[in-house]
């Protein structure tokens, strides 16, 4: 199970964090090829900008873009030394590869980077 | 010493160009991580990094301290970085075919009967909801229910099915479905104590039975 399996449907939830920049390239680069090859796919697009542009309310938008599950700045330090409880860190590993949230993959990529002393 | 957002930014209303300063190292690193992946121009994840501070700065004054720092940051440099994308012609929406916006105009105008409303008070109801959905999420986190979680961030960020997530987490289709139920009904009664009406949130109508919808 991974973020950007080529055979799961592109669902209007993909479409929204499509627009909203926050998915990982490689899903970005397989919505982008879908709505070139798929008419039908880019009317559902065109009817979702026009439903946000009425202030239509997305929750999966909501949730991301506030952060609502996202693992804090210290559980991802203990995430990389391997201190978590098993049932947390499996949590952690499922919310960065499957739902591939990318504010949490840039607070990795920067822990790694810069390791606080 | 490590000084909470919520203080260091006090501290900046009053002019402390220390706290900026320690509040710009603790968000650059990972503002700048952020950027490069999806510009994939470490000069470009620069500028936008930059711009995101200076629109902290102008709104420093106003930011109320319930902001999260974090939620707030991201969220602007989301925005920069589409614009920069749009700025270099890169922007994924600038890549399909030009009658994509020909239906964007017509779907606006026969669009769903949703009213237009104020700005303002769509971000209130936005922020209402990710306040009750936070409440939930924090419930499970506490209690190690971690198999909840998984499955409504999968039903309502990523919007699959219930088999799939019943086959993506090993589990039954019908305990997804109960844990849907459950949840759904938990974040209506979490709206309805923010004196919100959950009717709002259409994805957040449980549905009248355990069947597979959508």
């Amino acid at each position: 199970m991974s973020a950007a399996d080529n055979h799961l449907p592109i669902t209007p939830q993909d479409l929204e964090a499509f627009l909203d920049e926050t998915l990982t390239d490689s899903e970005m680069a397989r919505i982008e090829s879908a709505l070139r090859a798929d008419p039908q796919l880019r009317r559902q697009l065109a009817e979702l900008i026009a439903r946000r542009d009425q202030g239509e309310h997305s929750v999966g938008a909501i949730w991301r873009r506030f952060q609502v599950s996202c693992p804090s700045r210290e559980e991802w330090e203990l995430y990389l030394t391997d201190q978590l409880p098993a049932a947390v860190a499996d949590y952690c590993r499922f919310h960065l590869e499957v739902i591939a949230c990318q504010v949490c993959q840039a607070n990795l990529d920067d822990l790694r980077e810069h390791p606080p002393g | 010493m490590q000084f909470s957002d919520r203080w260091l930014l006090e501290q900046i209303r009053q002019g402390d160009a220390q706290a900026w300063s320690q509040l710009l190292a603790r968000y650059e690193g990972r503002l700048l991580a952020c950027a490069r992946r999806r510009l994939r121009d470490p000069e470009a994840a620069r500028d936008v990094v930059q711009e995101t501070f200076l629109a902290l700065h102008h709104a420093a004054p106003y930011l109320s301290t319930s902001w999260d720092l974090q939620t707030f940051l991201f969220s602007v440099l989301r925005n920069k970085v589409i614009d920069q994308l749009r700025r270099q012609g890169r922007h994924p929406l600038q890549q399909l075919p030009e009658e994509m916006s020909e239906w964007n105009l017509s779907a606006g105008s026969s669009g769903p009967s949703t009213h237009l409303r104020s700005q303002e008070r769509r971000e209130m109801e936005a922020r209402a909801l990710a306040d009750a959905l936070a409440e939930l999420v924090a419930d499970w986190k506490r209690r190690g229910e971690y198999e909840k979680l998984k499955v409504m961030e999968l039903l309502l960020v990523k919007g699959w099915r219930n088999r799939q997530v019943a086959d993506a987490l090993g589990i039954e289709p019908q305990r997804v479905a109960n844990i849907r139920f459950a949840a759904l009904t938990r974040l209506q009664q979490l709206l309805r104590h923010r004196q919100l009406n959950p009717d709002i949130f259409p994805e957040l109508q449980p549905p009248n039975s355990f069947e597979d919808t959508p």
